[in-house]
């Protein structure tokens, strides 16, 4: 396997363990236990990204994080392009359809609350699918 | 675009991960190029061309049957 898909599959993880994390202080911030959790969380959310910043500089080679610090080559570079024209494309379609769903929401007569909630739970999800998109059309660019 | 890389690297008893190394590429980058999933830029294919002593010409064609 490559550096780069190394480093890729690494970060695809730690995302993902991070869009927990972030999930578990949406879910938390609407409860009375927000107060102990808040911090627990915060605390746990920190770590992992500095856990996954030592990893990745101590055995993955990691030198610097500035730019494309993930590609090796020119294979590499063109397929993060590829990858990135994408989901670019992909993330102006969701903000587009965001501001569809924010003008539907504000005619439901929801609380603030509830707008917040929703809103938190749809900007997750969009989270969550941007990342499963990276990888994937990783995987499908690196095979072609 | 079809190349002869993979028959002159043997002729040089290379193997992919060398021939990577001399031509500062990733092993998977020589590997898509020899079964014509990737073609490279001007410069790797004049890097590849100077180490298995040959040229461009030689060393790609467009499609044709290389011979």
């Amino acid at each position: 396997m490559s550096r780069a898909k190394r480093i890729l599959r690494f970060t695809f993880w730690v995302n993902n363990l991070v869009f927990l994390l972030l999930a578990a202080l949406i879910i938390v911030s609407f409860s009375h236990l927000f107060y102990i959790w808040a911090p627990i969380l915060s605390v746990m959310l920190v770590v992992t990204c500095v856990a996954m910043l030592w990893y990745m500089q101590h055995h993955l080679g990691v030198k610097s994080f500035k730019g494309l610090y993930w590609v090796d080559d020119e294979r590499d570079r063109l397929i993060t392009l590829k990858v990135h024209s994408t989901v670019m494309i992909s993330a102006t379609y969701f903000l587009c359809g965001l501001l569809g769903i924010i003008c539907l929401l504000l005619n439901w007569h929801l609380s603030t609350q509830e707008l917040g909630q929703t809103l938190l739970a749809i900007i997750w999800l969009a989270l969550v699918a941007s990342n499963l998109q990276y990888y994937w059309l990783w995987l499908k660019y690196d095979q072609a | 675009m079809k190349n002869t890389i993979a028959t002159r690297r043997k002729q040089r008893k290379l193997s992919q991960a060398e021939l990577a190394q001399l031509t500062a590429v990733t092993r998977q980058t020589i590997n898509a190029i020899e079964n014509n999933k990737y073609d490279p830029s001007l410069s790797l294919a004049f890097k590849l061309a100077a180490i298995l002593e040959t040229t461009v010409d030689a060393l790609f064609s467009n499609g044709e049957d290389v011979k």
